[in-house]
C-alpha cells in the first residue's frame, strides 16, 4: 500500500446529482431557474430544485467556482417533512460519490473487482487495473 | 510491480477514502487521481511506506547510473 487519501464529496455535476436524486427517489424539475418556494412566499431559484411535498423546496445553485451550493428554508422543511438536513446531505453525497467512482471508473477503463454495503452502511468497492 | 488497486470506502459522512495497494511511488497517486476529482476535494493524503521506499530505491539507482 502507498498511499492513502481522504475526500470530501463536492457535487460539481449536474447529471450525476440528478441520477443521485433519481436513485433516491425525489422527485425534482432542472432548468435554468427553477423557482425555489420558502419562507412566507420567499423565492429563489435555482438549476435542480427537489418538491418535498411541502411549501418549502430543496434547491442546488451552481456557484461561481461551478459546485452546487443546496438552498432551502431548514427550518419550514423540518416542520413540513420528514426530511432533515443532516441526514438527507449525507445520504446525497454519499449516493453522489459511489455514481461519481462508478463512472470514472468506465471512463479510466478500470474493473470493479468487489463492491460491498459493509455492516455500519459504508460503501465498499475495490478497483483495479485491467489486465 | 503488481497489479494496482484501489480500496474505496464511501462513508456516511460524505467522506470517501482511497487506499492504494500494490502501487508505488508517484505512480500511484497519478492512478487515483482522477477517481478522486470526480468525488469532490482532497482533504488528506498520507504516503505510506512503500511510497517511500520506492523513491529511495529511485534515488539509489540514479546514484548508481552516476557512478557507471
Amino acid at each position: 500500500m502507498s498511499h492513502f487519501t481522504r475526500v470530501q464529496t463536492v457535487i460539481r455535476d449536474q447529471g450525476l446529482l440528478e441520477e443521485a436524486l433519481r436513485q433516491l427517489n425525489y422527485q425534482f424539475q432542472s432548468g435554468e431557474r427553477v423557482p425555489v418556494r420558502g419562507y412566507q412566499g420567499n423565492q429563489e431559484s435555482a438549476q435542480v430544485v427537489i418538491d418535498t411535498g411541502s411549501e418549502y423546496d430543496i434547491g442546488f445553485q451552481r456557484q461561481d467556482d461551478q459546485s452546487f451550493a443546496v438552498c432551502t428554508d431548514w427550518w419550514g422543511v423540518r416542520n413540513k417533512t420528514k426530511l432533515r438536513e443532516e441526514s438527507f446531505l449525507q445520504e446525497l453525497n454519499r449516493t453522489y460519490a459511489h455514481l461519481a467512482v462508478k463512472r470514472q471508473v468506465i471512463a479510466q477503463g478500470l474493473i470493479i473487482e468487489e463492491e460491498n454495503i459493509l455492516p455500519n452502511g459504508e460503501i465498499e468497492l475495490v478497483v483495479c487495473e485491467r489486465f | 510491480m503488481g497489479i494496482k488497486k484501489v480500496r474505496i470506502r464511501i462513508g456516511l459522512d460524505g467522506r470517501t477514502q482511497f487506499k492504494v495497494e500494490g502501487g508505488q511511488g508517484a505512480d500511484c497517486i497519478e492512478f487515483t487521481r482522477a477517481l478522486e476529482q470526480a468525488v469532490g476535494n482532497v482533504e488528506k493524503r498520507e504516503l505510506t511506506a512503500d511510497y517511500h521506499e520506492a523513491a529511495t530505491e529511485q534515488v539509489r539507482d540514479e546514484l548508481k547510473e552516476r557512478r557507471l
